[in-house]
């Protein structure tokens, strides 16, 4: 092939390649742009062009156009300027996008909104789809304050809010992104949460001490780092601030069926009891007890109301845990089942709902009331019986029931605070995780495993994560079309060349074995330079790595050219005739092979330069002898 | 003009070419004749080089052919002409064209190619084609096709692989009688490898007899065919007596004598000296017409 090459035949090589590469990678380049601009078009048809709409609701499908129509008034009726429009309906739920007036462009009005909607008949989530921003997921519960602060700090940031474990930052241009979501990230990475499994259950005292201990050691080897116990605030909300909250719900209901209250109770019953006794015999300190009745009923209706507003909060909370999940996964999950309508099918997974009967803890509500009615006519006996009766009623929220409720709860938190074998720390200022890891290890001893994990995980809003999914659709067609292309090109002209190659060895006599090996070689070669340029102009190399394209068009073309005989071989009778006639190589190969074969890039590329074989030459010439 | 010298050939563990060693003369005719397989084609194409020998060398006007490299070995090519079995020409030139390939590819203008090309067709008389596509063209035309496409480089030696065994038997005339007022020109040299043993006779200064790769007998024809003892000599008068003489019994005494006495031209060919040491009934098949 050397020889051939000095021969002159490298130009034809080289402008084969050239071409190909040019051609092929400017057609491939424009396939992958292609489907990107196709996909983003989807996208935009789905949920609308980019900050065109803020939230996407989801309304089960089954409640019909009623709940619709609730929902826009309910939208009306807060702002006028509330814009929403029906999106697609997917697996049975109705979406409508919904953009957010301009002065509801805050923390609070994002935040309202799922109040706004919440009770909207088959109400099933909302999605956030707000643009420019940048999320945080999955950020504990004890850092979701300290993380929304820091995030309206940030100057590119015009508001950020919470939903579910999730953190909005909304950005005032889409140019930030970048900067925005490099300095979350460098605030992210500051943190740690040190999750401690202890060996064998500690009480809460112990445990504190164990964590006092801890942090104190961790003060002596970097005094830089500030750790502390991390302790959850119920007014945070999201899902599993939800679940917090129902947790600390369910709790303070054991509280109230506590001991105190019901000696209380049979206390005032007591009281009521000898007071309708003590009114036949006179007493002076009538007065005083009564104010005693009077005060241990008020507290126990007051108790009461606490009770069924505790409840009625514990239901909304375990309403609100419903929902969550991360919204780029809804949107991915709308946008291919958009796409794959045909095949699709798939039912979003509904997270789990909760455990606890919330009817039943209302029907006891419910009995406790009525006696409380009943009492309304003050008679004292039947009073110190009802308050008996409303302290026997209380049980009905029993403790056990209550502890079953909050290890069902406990098992759903994974960071629960309460795990007995658990100590939960937060690092500021960390520098070097694995460092941070290896000395809470030492500090806290052999018995203990020690576990570091982020304080969130910061990513481009859900459009922006799924158009760099739409990346990789991208990716898929400049592979798939530069395959394409770079198989059309070897087999229509390089398989020509290799063939030829073969020939030529074949009349110096070489070794089967060594034109096999070195038309191998040659192959990889054209196979890396055309495939590898394919696409790296098809999409430079910031889509699929440089070097990992040139060995595969590499491995591609030496394969390819041990079946170059079959792909496209050259002839031999023709071959040698153009041969015994004292033709050179490379015009052997212009004027006779490229002409007879496949008419590829080459066929193109010599045919301005090809004497022969050409209507316009063979027309023009006269002869000068009569053809009959 | 030509020496070739203990010209080895092997492919694989088979020996296509033994020692072969003969030469040739300015304007001499050597026929080589030789059952299948016998090397009689890697020899032509080991000479004009389309296969490298493995030992040996070939000289052609004292030049070595085996040094030859590139523009050189073109030239080479050039001037050693060769002829092969089947036509092979170019499908998507016309007749003209493929004719015109090799003047074209040694550097002459198109035109002037092409005039050389157009005076090649004219002498096989197939001008009238010069503008036809090769797949038009019947078996014997695209042979003479063939040559006139050897015979525009004006080669100073023809290389004759067999030319009329891929023919239809009333095709083979019409090549045949080319060949034959080319060797009676004397004006280049030519190596026949055939298996007309009367067309051979007729034309050839010198014959070869080859079998596995070697020449058994070479010499005058007529002692190669008739005076020789060797037992492919033997062979080939067998052959010839079964083949031919039946044939020639009635084609010599009646039509072949008569028009052998009309052309001049080939009454040299049928050589009266030959025809004088052949055996009684043995004559010039008298077809052929100048
Ligand atoms: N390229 C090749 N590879 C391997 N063997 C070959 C090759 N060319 C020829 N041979 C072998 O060499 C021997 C001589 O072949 P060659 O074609 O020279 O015979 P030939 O005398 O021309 O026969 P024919 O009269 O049938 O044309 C044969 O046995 C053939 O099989
Ligand atoms: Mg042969």
């Amino acid at each position: 092939m050397l020889a051939l090459f000095r021969e002159g035949f490298w130009r034809d090589a080289l402008a084969l390649v050239i071409v190909a590469v040019v051609l092929g990678g400017l057609a491939v380049g424009a396939i992958g742009r292609g489907v990107e601009a196709y996909l983003t078009r989807a996208v935009s048809g789905l949920v609308g062009a980019p900050g065109e709409f803020d939230a996407v609701v989801h309304v089960r499908q089954d409640t019909g156009d009623q709940a619709l129509r609730l929902l826009g008034e309910r939208l009306a009726q807060s702002h006028p300027g509330f814009v929403y429009r029906r999106g697609p309906d997917l697996a049975g739920y109705r979406n409508v996008l919904i953009r957010f007036p301009r002065e509801l462009r805050t923390r609070e009005g994002f935040e309202s909104l799922r109040s706004l909607v919440e009770d909207v008949p088959g109400f099933d989530g909302i999605t956030y789809i707000v643009q420019p921003a940048v999320v945080i997921s999955e950020v504990h519960p004890a850092l979701r304050r300290e993380f929304l602060d820091y995030a309206a700090s940030l100057s590119e940031v015009e508001f950020a809010f919470a939903s579910g474990s999730s953190l909005w930052t909304v950005l005032r241009s889409p140019d930030d992104v970048e900067r925005v979501q490099r300095a979350l990230e460098a605030f992210v990475a500051s943190l740690a949460i040190l999750d401690l499994r202890l060996a064998a259950p500690l009480d809460l005292p112990l445990r504190e001490a164990m964590s006092r201990d801890v942090i104190a050691r961790l003060h002596e080897h970097d005094a830089a780092l500030r750790v502390m116990p991390l302790t959850v605030d119920p007014a945070e909300n999201g899902p599993s601030a939800d679940l917090f909250a129902a947790r600390e719900a369910i709790a303070r209901l054991g509280e109230l069926s506590s001991q105190e209250l019901r000696s209380r109770l049979l206390e005032a019953a007591d009281l009521v009891e000898s007071m309708a006794n003590g009114l036949q015999g006179e007493s002076s300190d009538d007065e005083a007890d009564l104010g005693y009745v009077l005060d241990a009923f008020a507290q126990a209706v007051d108790q009461l109301e606490l009770l069924e507003a505790r409840v009625a909060d514990l239901a909304r909370q375990l309403r609100g845990m419903a929902e969550g999940g991360q919204a780029s996964d809804v949107l991915i999950a709308l946008l291919l089942q958009k796409l794959m309508e045909r095949w699709g099918g798939g039912q979003p997974v509904e997270p789990p709902r909760s455990a606890v009967d919330v009817e039943t803890l209302r029907k006891g509500l419910d009995a406790i009331s009525a006696r409380l009615e009943s009492l309304e006519d003050l008679d004292l006996h039947q009073a110190a019986s009802a308050l008996r009766e409303l302290a026997t009623a209380l049980p009905e929220v029993d403790p056990e029931a209550s502890a079953r409720m909050l290890a069902v709860i406990d098992a759903l938190l994974q960071q629960s605070p309460q795990d007995p074998q658990r100590l939960l720390l937060m690092a500021r200022g960390v520098s070097d995780v694995r460092e941070l890891q290896r000395i809470v290890e030492t500090a806290a001893g052999d018995a203990v495993r020690v576990y570091v994990q982020s304080a969130g995980v910061v990513q481009p809003d859900p459009r922006t994560a799924m158009l760099q999914l739409l990346i990789g659709a991208r990716r898929a067609a400049t592979i798939l079309g530069a395959l394409l292309l770079f198989l059309l090109v070897y087999v229509f002209d390089a398989t020509t060349l290799l063939s030829f190659a073969r020939r030529c060895a074949e009349v110096r006599g070489e070794s089967r074995l060594k034109t096999g090996a070195e038309v191998a070689l040659w192959g990889g070669l054209f196979g890396a330079v055309t495939f590898g340029g394919m696409v790296w102009l098809a999409s430079g190399s910031e889509l699929i790595r440089f070097s990992l394209t040139l060995l595969a068009g590499a491995a591609m073309g030496a394969l390819l050219s041990l079946a170059s005989e079959r792909l496209g071989g050259v002839e031999r009778a023709p071959f040698l005739a153009a041969l015994s006639l004292g033709v050179a190589e490379p015009d052997l190969v212009r004027e006779v092979i490229i002409p007879a074969g496949r008419p590829g890039i080459l066929y193109w590329l010599t045919r301005p330069g090809r004497k022969l074989g050409r209507k316009d030459v063979i027309d023009r010439f006269r002869p000068g002898f009569a053809e009959r | 003009m030509l020496q070739v010298h203990q010209l080895t050939k092997r492919f694989g563990d088979h020996v296509a070419l033994d020692a072969v060693s003969f030469d040739l003369k300015a304007g001499e005719t050597l026929a080589i004749l030789g059952p299948s397989g016998s090397g009689k084609s890697t020899l032509l194409r080991c000479i004009q080089r389309l296969i490298a020998p493995d030992s040996g060398e070939i000289w052609f006007c004292g030049q070595p052919v085996s040094q030859l490299r590139g523009e050189e070995l073109r030239a080479y090519r050039r001037r050693v002409g060769f002829v092969f079995q089947h036509p092979h020409l170019i499908e998507h030139m016309t007749v003209l064209e493929n004719v015109a390939l090799g003047p074209v590819m040694a550097g002459l203008s198109t035109n002037v190619a092409l005039r050389l090309a157009a005076a090649a067709l004219e002498r096989v008389q197939l001008s009238d084609k010069a503008r036809a596509y090769p797949a038009s063209l019947s078996g014997g035309e695209r042979q003479r096709a063939a040559i006139a496409r050897t015979l525009a480089l004006e080669p100073q030696l023809i290389l004759w692989d067999e030319p009329t065994s891929a023919l239809d038997p009333i095709l083979v005339d019409e090549v045949l009688a080319i060949m034959a007022e080319l060797a009676s020109r004397r004006d280049r040299a030519m190596i026949v490898v055939t298996h007309e043993i009367p067309f051979a006779l007729a034309v050839a200064d010198r014959m070869a007899l080859m079998e596995r790769g070697k020449i058994v007998v070479q010499g005058e024809p007529e002692e190669v065919l008739v005076g020789s003892d060797a037992p492919l000599s033997r062979k080939f008068r067998r052959l010839y007596e079964v083949r031919y003489a039946g044939l020639y019994h009635h084609i010599g005494t009646r039509r072949g004598r008569k028009e052998a006495a009309r052309s001049r031209s080939q009454q040299r060919l049928a050589g009266a000296a030959l025809l004088r040491r052949l055996p009684a009934g043995w004559r010039w098949k008298g077809t052929i017409s100048g």
